[in-house]
């Protein structure tokens, strides 16, 4: 028997990169800018999207894909702002895939939309390493969970294009070094948007003029940003 | 637990390439830091993708490319494992930098014997 070794060097998520590259071509020409939002579970993302369609409907038109687990939970709550909702439940698995996106999108109009937010599952870690098509990750982190979470998750904050702060009305009931917060964020990610909100109160100001700059960025093509985590 | 994951996109790579009548020893993979692999979960989730298929046995031979650090004080550039280990020359925050390539590096065959069935080495997972 003769053992021998074969050199490859391809990229293991070929397949998924494959279906993400054909997934952002459409929203290019859709027009659509589109964000991967990841967070922990209860880090305010849905409440986050609650908020944005409440106050920027009249300004552009947002579609959301809602990952979870299990239930239609998150997605029955963005109903009631918005019809373009498409809940994904994931079984077992702990993040999006693009192939998930393509399926989703089958009950999307793309021509109608300005925004395309792709709630991932909530989970700090998986979703990070899968492109989804997306123009920009954004990582959400909150109050509650301490201000320690950039050192914790340096792959997040690495991969990220903006980040968002959460829960900021809490902040008087918290022990939490927000300067500590932001400069371990800014050594992984020099340069990052920190977006503060407090989204239950309606406090996103930060990251309504965050998205709808991308977003007027995305729509005049001479300007449009790359994703910083595509392939 | 995304190495799970990882692992059946492993799978549908390798497949590809294994000649016909070749058996599957070995796997060679790198990946950057900023794939947040666990290699010890990852060893798992390929042992159990692989159980009781024609590849059972193979192995898994994972190299994870560790973070940069890169020092604007005494201009040093130090492989480490933790990112937030400060540069050997004291400055506690150099600026860090790792990559996110997954690669299927090399693969290992052997001529299968005749004797044995030809089998693919896919078998369905759920996750």
């Amino acid at each position: 028997m003769s053992r021998k070794e074969l050199a490859v060097v391809e990229n293991v998520l070929k397949a998924n990169d494959e279906v993400a590259a054909e997934l952002r071509a459409r929203f290019r020409e859709a027009g659509v800018f589109v964000v991967d939002l990841i967070g922990a579970p209860g880090c305010g993302k849905t409440a986050l999207l609650e908020a944005t369609l409440q106050q920027l409907g009249d300004a552009l038109t947002m579609g959301v894909l809602v990952g979870d687990l299990a239930t239609a939970r998150d997605g029955e709550r963005l109903e009631r702002h918005t019809p373009h909702v498409v809940q994904i439940n994931t079984g077992k698995s702990c993040h999006l895939e693009a192939h998930q996106i393509r399926r989703a999108l089958e009950h999307v109009d793309l021509a109608a939309l300005d925004v395309l937010v792709i709630e991932n599952v909530g989970n700090l870690i998986c979703p990070v390493g899968f492109d989804v098509g997306h123009d920009a990750k954004v990582g959400m982190l909150s109050v509650t969970e301490g201000d320690d979470k950039p050192a914790k998750h340096p792959h997040l904050i690495q991969a990220s294009t903006a980040l968002l702060l959460n829960k900021t009305d809490l902040l008087p009931h918290f022990d939490f070094d927000t300067a500590g917060f932001e400069r371990d964020a800014q050594r992984l990610n020099p340069g990052v948007p920190l977006l503060q909100v407090a989204a239950r109160a309606g406090d996103i100001a930060p990251w309504r003029e965050w998205l709808l700059a991308r977003r007027g960025e995305k729509r005049e093509p001479a300007s449009a940003a790359p994703a910083r985590s595509g392939p | 637990m995304h190495e799970l994951s990882l692992v059946e996109a492993l799978l549908e790579r390798v497949a590809e390439h294994v000649p016909a009548g070749a058996r599957l020893r070995g796997v060679r993979v790198r990946a950057g830091a900023a794939r947040a692999i666990e290699p010890e979960l990852m060893q798992w989730a390929w042992r159990a993708a692989t159980a009781e298929t024609a590849w059972e046995g193979a192995e898994l031979a994972l190299e994870i490319t560790p973070y940069t650090l890169a020092c604007a004080a005494c201009g040093r550039r130090v492989a480490s494992e933790d990112p937030w280990a400060g540069c050997p020359c004291g400055n506690a925050a150099p600026e860090v930098a790792a990559t996110d390539e997954l690669t299927l590096v090399a693969i290992t065959v052997e001529d299968e014997d005749p004797a044995e069935a030809p089998g693919g080495g896919r078998k369905e997972m759920s996750r």
